[in-house]
This record gives C-alpha cells, structure tokens and sequence, in this order.
C-alpha cells in the first residue's frame, strides 16, 4: 500500500503511480537529488543524441546515465528494466523520453543535464522536430568504423534547423576497423572543426567524461524569462491508465507546480495539475519544473488528444500571449476502411479502436457500412506507416482478423449548385453527372539529397504528376528539390521509391499545400457482374486504363478459384475498361491417401482450411483479405 | 509397448511392412526410401531380422486380415524369405499384396514369391511411353513392364494391379489416353491413377520442370474415369479402380478408417484410440529392435474419429454410412456442399458427388 503524501488539491487518492512501493522510495530520493528545489537556470543543459541507426546511440545514453550514478550499473542492468517488464505486464508502456543527469562538472558546479530521446524514427519527422525543439545542443554521433552516413546527414540538418550547438562523437574507436582520421575529414566537409570531435567508445566507457564535459561548456544554457507567465512545449506524451495523460514538457518561459491550472492553446482545454516531476529515469515528483527544465507533468488528462505534441501549455489564469511556434495538429491525411472478417467482432473492434485513441491523438474513426464487407469503420491515420502500426496492433495486442481497404485521401468535390463535400471513401464519391469539379490535396515536399541522384528524383515526381517548384544547391554536392505533388501519389511507394533511387540518401519531408481540381474518376471494380465497393478507387483519368487492366489482373491472380466461372471487370461508370475471367476450379484433390499419409495430409487440409477463414465472402465468391490492398498496388 | 497390444484387440486389421530401400529415388517421391548402393545393402539383412523383432515385439491378438509389403522396392529383399517369417502373423486366407517395380522382379523370384504366400502384386507402371518414364528417372520401359507382368500371370498372380500417373511433365492427353488403352488391353484385375504430386523435398520439388496444369490433370482424370469405366472398372476410391469384387482388401482398411500395424523405418499404425508413425533412421531403428527395445517412434497423436472417417471414407464411392458416426457437427458444412452438388446422400450413406470427387479438397477443408 502506498503512502505517498498528497502535495496537491488535484491529487487524487493513492499515488497512482504503477509500483506503489518504489515511487516512495523515489520520493526520498527527490529531496537528496534537488535539495534546494529547481536548478538554476545557467546550471542546466538540454541536449539529445541522433545517429545513423546502430551507431550507438542507446549504449551511449545507457553510459551517460551511468557515468552520472542517475543509476548504478546493477540498477541498469536488473531493477529498471524489472520494472519495465512489470509496467509491461500491466499493459502500460513506460517511456522515459528524458532523462535527468546530475553532473558535478571539473568547474566545480553541478549542473542538470536533461537528455531528451527523439522519438522513433527520422521519418516522424514532426515528432522529432517537437523534441529537437526542447533542446539547445545535440550529440552527433558517428560509428568510427562506418563515417558519416544518410542518417547522419538527415538528423544534422534537422538539428540545424533548430539552431542546436552540434557536438560530434566518433564512436566504437576500440574497434580495429575504426577510422577515426577518415571520419574527422568528413566532419570538416561537413563544416566541423575536426578537432572538435570527441573521440568515444560508449561500449568501453572511452570519452565519457570528455562528452559530458562538453555538453556543460558548449550546449548554451537555456533562456527564457521566469518571470514572465508559464509557456511550456509539450514534446510528448502518453496515456497512463492510473493517472490520465501524462505530457512531456520543456519549460520555456515561467513555472510549473502542481495545484496550478493550466490551459493547452491548441485545444483551450484547461486542467489542474496533479503533478509535476521528471525522470531519472524513474518517474519522481518534484516541486515544480522551472524555466528551462525539462520533466513530465500530469493533470487528470483523459485522452492525448487534450494535450497535443507540439502544443504550449500556459497558466489559465495568468496565460501567455502567443503559443510557442511550431505547432501541427496531428491530423489524419488518409483514410480506410477497417473491417472485422468475422461480423462478430464489430463491438470489439470498436473497443480496440476506443483504446488505441486513448494513446493516439492522430487515429480517428467512424463507423461505415460495406455492401461487400457490413459494419466497419472509416479510419484516419497520418500515413500507411501510421496505418500499419494501428492495423497491427488490432491485430496481435486485440486478437481480431482485419480486412483493410485501400487507404484514400479527402477530396473536396463541388456539385450542382456549388456545395463543397469532403470525401474520403470512393464510395461516397457524388455520381458524374451531379460533380461540378474534384480538388484533390497536395503536397509540398522537399528532399534533401545528393547531387548525382537529382535527375532519378526527378524523373520519380514526374511519373507521380509532380510540379517542379525549385533546386537548390546546399553546397556543391547537396542538393534541395521542391516539388508539390498529389499527396494520393506519394501515399504508397514513394518514400521507398525515393531512398532506393538515392541509395538510401535522400530525406523527403512535407506538408500539405491546399487543394488542387484534377482530372479524377471512379474506377470500380465488378466480381461476377456486381460491383464490390470496397475495390473501388479515385484515380487520374489518364490512368485509369492502365490501373484498371492491372488490378483485374492481380485479383485474377489472388482470388482462388470458385466452384463457377467469375467475371473480374474494371469500370468507369457504366463503361467497361478491362476484364479478366477466374475458371471454375477442377481439381483440388489428394491423389493418394494410405496409412502412412493420413497425419501429413490432414495438416495440409487444416493449412487449406486456415486460409479460408481468412477470406470474406462477397456475394458467392471468396475474396482473401490481401485483394482489397492490392487496389492501392497496382 | 503397451498401446500396440491394443491392436486388432476388436476389429479386422492390417499388416503393413515397409521396405524403404529402392535402385534410385524417383523424381516425384517422398517416401522413405534409400537409393539401394553397395554400403545399403549390407543394412539389408540386418534390416529384415529388424522386421521379424518387431513383429515379434507387438502383442497383438488374432492374425492379420491382411498384408502389404509396401516400399521403397520391396522386390529389392529376398520377399519370399521375409515373408516366410512373417506368415505366422497373417491369416492363412488374408490377402497379401507386394509392391514391384518391372526390372526388379524376375520368373524365379515372383514363383517363389507365389509359393511363400504372396498372392497380389502391385506392378508400378506409371505411363507406357518411354520417354515419360525416363522424364522422372524410373529405371524401366514399357517392354520391361509388359515382360515382368506376363512373367507374373505365369508365376500364378492371379490379381494384379498396375499403377499409373498422369499430370507427368511433358505428358500429353493423347500420351495419357494411351496409357490408359495399353493397360485395359492386358486386363489386370486394379489399376490405379495418381495425379502427379510435387511434394516438397523431391527432386521435381526442386527442379520444377513445365508440368501439365490442373486443368490439363483435371482432364485427365475425367478421361480416366470414362475410358476405364468403358473398360468395366469399377471406380471404388479416388485414384483406385477394380474389377468387380477385385478392391483392395488392405486399403479398403485404411479408408475405412480400421487398425493396422505397420513394421520399419517411417511406417505408421493406427490403433483404436491413437496414431502413430516410427521414426525414419534406419541404423536407429535396427539397433533399437536388436537391443529388445520397442522402434523408436517420431509422431504420435490422439485421432478424432468422426472427422477421420469423413475424409478418408469419402474418398470411396461407397462413403460413409450415417451409422457409423455422429455427424452433427459438421451438419452446416455438409448442407453446403449438397446445395452446391458435390455431396449427396443415399440409402443413408453420405457420398462425394461425381463433380465432388475432383474437388474434394474443398469439401475436407469444411469439415474438418
């Protein structure tokens, strides 16, 4: 039983942290840790680590933590990763997104080193900027032995981009193959002093001290006014099922306490503070996070979408004028149906989806109804990795079998009389001969790459309906290409596409650049004469012939054959631009069955018979889940 | 072992002895079968003494309905030695089949075979063009079968059956049609017709020649049932076709989903709760059996009657009787395919429909 004391009006009763009994044992370690309350502001350093993958950026922060006793090296190794296996079982995913370091620098001061994790993957690229955005310096690390590689350059000019104080590392100089010399003169290509990089091997401990000596001398200390009122960035955050959302946050301007209300400019919800705190890297409440700092704060928030990544938190009652800059809501760019293979399973399904919210501001749904496939709902997500992600989880964590539909984008379709309907299912799409016009969205995209690949990126854009808008050349041998492109063309393959004509390379970001009317149609898709709306797509004229001769092809080609023969037509509107016929199936028969085949063959009725479960009977035919994808494919 | 003594403990059984030693691994099989060289041979007697302790070994009650000497080429061992010993396990009128490939068989070897006991023969054809057979690595022509077939009428075989494949690569449907006449001409009282399967693991599995598609076995098969339906066969289980009262007495036991004891390296028995296969090492299992232990077994499992008795009885034209087992569970399933034709019932029997038979697969994977 936990005997947290209540600090707060807002605390609700129990401490509510997972693990009762360690969180008290953090709570007497607050008061040995920051004695004096807040650290001063000059004494505190906010700083991240990027690298190329498997450069060492995990050993290295592992190292960091150890070097400055947050943790012991046992502690690292077996209690905080217990309890993470705990918080595991429960459901809940700890995510220790910074972590603070207490340093006694060689200048006899001990600063509050805040190093703060950027989130996944390079290619979330808001979220990392919202991260990059809560510190003044990063660790650029490079592996000795590989140099400077796409990554590397992508997050550099990320970093940048954000005006952080770049401390390059050579790392893994242990090793026999590293180069250390090789990776400097990189370095000064790239507009370093060579002689400004620490040469490390997080592995052996090598340079440890050299970094943190570093991060103290060259990261500027963060500014901001304590006096002025509260604004504090929100740079992550996730759904804890004991205590509601809790936000991570870099102090701007003021400070946070507990007890005090707050209000999210983007949403104008207003809360009161339950608790502040920061980890180290377990959670530990403190008695406020000051200009500066960097920690976690949680106020009885129900849903992450109350409290957004990149939003400011300022106090309600003294509020800050202006939020601070940066701010994108997460909003879904495209759009699929999700439906249950088993009818059974819609209640399930929406729960999973009710509980997939909880810690996903950017998923959205509602229900939709199939003629092909009945009651699903009509999903938004970020991206198709985003898609991916989602459909996955309901997968394995929820035990449910999905059909996914091809992911669409919202289109703005003027009809007679000038009305404006969003559509986001080419179901929906108003029949011809009532649509005035159809806009579709479109994108501005950059892409950092180098000069040689510039004339495969071209040609990429061109083949995707781009329009050329710039080229500009970063230095002799990189390059920045502009383009607006239709997002509905960037959606599937491109970012794919666009690394292996760069051999992994070029970066691509971009953001939506208002509307465009094309030149779009329905192409649907007829299954033994009736059309399955769940095959339908939105596609430009002028390949529409092509798409629709494709993807007849495909589900020729995936759908099993049926007891009778199946017509597969493509059609724009009444007309049809492609067919392709499934024969009936003749032979599907074990030849021979004796005493010794009886195990073997059963095993390989029962694999047919799994197979066939995962298919969803549309009208008399059998279609497998994998063909409703194949529309986006082709 | 304690399971084995239950067999034969209530119903007719079986006796299978598999032989897994064979001059070349055809391109097709799967079996459990060794390329018969030099250091093989030298296994064989020791193998056969290994049969001989099985059989000994296995506690079982009455004497086997009947006998199969299953390979491999059995024709490879001395048969009529082997089953010397073995007889004393096999009732004095039980039907006793052995497998041989032409070439392997000799007028001496199949009299002696004849006069041990041994009173049904099975002769792997496979296709009357020589070409064909050479396209899969069988070692014999279609001269050497026709010589070792009369040399079996001669020996006293008075049933024989013939064993035949379609779906062969480069196999055309004249090819096939031939194959088909050449075999009802000399009249054996069996034949049977396999659609070629690629099973992973054999050398066609690997190479993947250009083989006839489903549709091309598909007519095939059709072409099969009409030409030997002509030749009055009766078509009695998917690929086995009789002369009248001339079915096979110990595959029927499988298809009926009965017991059987099967004796060497990779052979599977099935008694009344459970099924079983031994493990295939043959140097394994020889030291096993010489040492007094039971064979060593690779697979075991629990069987589930009903859903067995649906998939290997429907494979008969005889089908399954609703008497014989509680087909509540699979009363969707089975209304299903009656509404779609390839199930019927009749004189309370459950039957594969003509258009079924083909498809069968279909049918199986519902009900299990």
């Amino acid at each position: 039983m936990c005997v947290h004391p209540t600090r707060s009006r807002f605390r609700p009763a129990g401490c509510g942290w997972p693990g009762g009994l360690l969180c008290c044992v953090k709570q007497k370690e607050l008061t040995s840790a920051l004695p004096s309350g807040a650290p001063s502001q000059d004494h505190i350093r906010n700083f991240c680590i990027i690298a190329h993958i498997d450069h060492g950026k995990s050993t290295l922060a592992d190292r960091l933590i150890e070097r400055t006793g947050t943790l012991s090296a046992r502690e690292m190794n077996e209690q905080v990763l217990d309890a993470m296996d705990l918080e595991r079982e429960r459901g809940i995913t700890i995510k220790a997104q910074a972590v603070l370091l207490n340093y006694r620098a060689t200048d006899g001061g001990t600063y509050a080193l805040n190093l703060i994790d950027t989130p996944g993957h390079v290619d979330f690229h808001y979220e990392v900027s919202r991260a990059l955005a809560a510190c003044e310096g990063a660790l650029l690390v490079i592996d000795a032995t590989q140099g400077v590689q796409a990554q590397t350059l992508a997050n550099l000019y990320l970093a940048l981009d954000h005006n952080l104080a770049v401390i390059p590392v050579i790392n893994k100089i242990d090793l026999p193959s590293a180069e250390p010399e090789r990776v400097r003169e990189q370095l000064a290509d790239l507009g370093f002093d060579p002689d400004e990089a620490i040469l490390a091997s997080a592995k052996e401990g090598i340079g440890v001290d050299d970094i943190l000596e570093a991060v103290v001398a060259r990261v500027p200390p963060p500014h901001g006014d304590p006096a002025a009122p509260l604004r504090a960035l929100v740079f992550d955050s996730h759904f804890d099922s004991y205590r509601g959302v809790i936000a991570y946050v870099r102090v701007v301007d003021g400070t946070l306490r507990p007890g005090q209300a707050i209000r999210l400019f983007a949403t104008g919800r207003e809360f009161g503070v339950t608790e502040v705190g920061v980890f180290r890297p377990r959670p530990e409440a403190a008695e406020a996070l000051g200009t500066g700092s960097v920690g976690f704060l949680a106020a009885s928030m129900k849903h992450v979408s109350d409290c957004r990544v990149g939003d400011t938190v300022t106090d309600a009652e003294h509020a800050a004028a202006e939020a601070l800059p940066g701010y994108r809501p997460a909003k879904p760019m495209v759009f699929a149906g999700l439906y249950p293979v088993n009818a059974a399973d819609y209640g399930e399904l929406r729960e999973a989806l009710e509980r997939l919210q909880l810690n996903d501001a950017a998923l959205t749904f509602e229900p939709e109804t199939s003629v092909a496939l009945g009651f699903g709902f009509r999903c938004g997500f970020l991206g198709l990795l985003h898609m991916d992600v989602v459909q996955e989880r309901l997968e394995r964590e929820y035990g449910l079998d999905l059909i996914t539909t091809a992911p669409s984008v919202r289109y703005r379709v003027t009809v007679q009389g000038g009305d404006i309907v969003e559509v986001d299912n080419p179901e929906a799409l108003p029949p011809a001969d009532r649509r005035l016009e159809i806009a579709e969205p479109v994108v501005k995209a950059s892409m950092f790459s180098p000069a040689e690949h510039v004339g495969a990126l071209m040609e990429l854009c061109g083949q995707r309906r781009g329009v050329y808008v710039g080229m500009e050349y970063l230095d002799p041998t990189r390059v920045r290409l502009t383009y607006r492109l239709p997002l509905s063309e960037i959606m599937y393959d491109f970012f794919d596409q666009l690394k292996s004509r760069s051999r992994g390379y070029a970066t691509l970001d971009y953001e939506l650049d208002g509307y465009e009317a094309a030149d779009l149609v329905k192409l649907d898709v007829l299954v033994a004469g009736d059309p399955v709306d769940a095959l339908s797509s939105i596609v430009h004229r002028d390949a529409a012939q092509g798409r629709g001769r494709r993807l007849v092809e495909r589900l020729r080609a995936l759908i099993p054959r049926q007891q009778f023969e199946v017509a597969l037509q493509a059609a724009i509107g009444a007309k049809i631009i492609a067919r392709e016929n499934i024969p009936p199936v003749r032979k599907d028969v074990l030849a021979k069955c004796y005493g010794g085949d009886i195990s073997r063959k059963r095993k390989l009725l029962e694999k047919q018979k799994e197979g066939k479960r995962r298919m969803k009977q549309v009208g008399a035919v059998e279609i497998p889940q994998e063909a409703f994808m194949e529309v986006l494919k082709v | 072992m304690a399971a084995r003594a239950e067999v034969g403990a209530v119903s007719p059984w079986g006796l299978y002895v598999h032989i897994p030693f064979c001059p070349y691994r055809c391109d097709y099989c799967d079996f459990v079968a060794l390329p018969a060289g030099p250091l093989t041979r030298r296994w064989i007697p020791r193998y056969l003494a290994a049969l001989v302790r099985e059989a000994e070994q296995a506690r079982w009650q009455g004497l086997a309905a009947t006998a199969f000497y299953g390979g491999g080429t059995p024709t490879l061992v001395p048969l009529a030695e082997l089953h010397g010993q073995l007889a004393r396990f096999v009732a004095p009128d039980a039907e006793v089949t052995a497998e041989a490939n032409p070439g392997t068989v000799t007028a001496e070897s199949l009299r002696d075979m004849r006069r041990a006991g041994i009173n049904r023969l099975s002769l792997g054809l496979q296709a009357a063009q020589d070409h064909l057979l050479q396209a899969v690595h069988r070692l014999h022509t279609w001269d050497d079968f026709l010589a070792a077939y009369r040399v079996a009428r001669e020996a006293g075989f008075d049933r024989v059956n013939v064993d035949l494949m379609y779906g062969l690569p480069g196999q055309t449907l004249h090819d096939w049609r031939e194959s088909l006449d050449r075999v009802c001409e000399l009249a054996p009282e069996h034949i049977s017709a396999y659609g070629l399967q690629v099973e992973p693991g054999t050398v066609l599995y690997s190479r993947r020649p250009p083989l006839p598609d489903d549709d091309a076995q598909a007519e095939m098969y059709d072409v099969a049932r009409e030409r030997l339906a002509g030749a009055g066969y009766e078509h009695y289980e998917i690929s086995n076709w009789c002369r009248p009262g001339m079915a096979s007495r110990h595959n029927l036991l499988y298809w009926r989903n009965r017991q059987w004891l099967g004796l060497g390296v990779g052979a599977a028995s099935q008694d009344a709760r459970r099924r079983w296969t031994n493990a295939a090492p043959l140097a394994a299992y020889c030291e096993a059996l010489e040492a007094g232990r039971p064979a060593p077994i690779r697979d075991e499992e629990q069987r589930d009657r009903a859903s067995d008795v649906l998939v290997l009885g429907l494979r008969l034209s005889e089908g399954v009787a609703e008497a014989d087992v509680d087909l509540s569970r699979f009363g969707h399933a089975i209304d299903v395919h009656i509404e779609r034709g390839w199930l019927q019932w009749g004189g309370g029997r459950l039957r594969l429909t003509a258009a079924g038979v083909p498809v069968a697969n279909r049918v199986w994977a519902d009900l299990l």
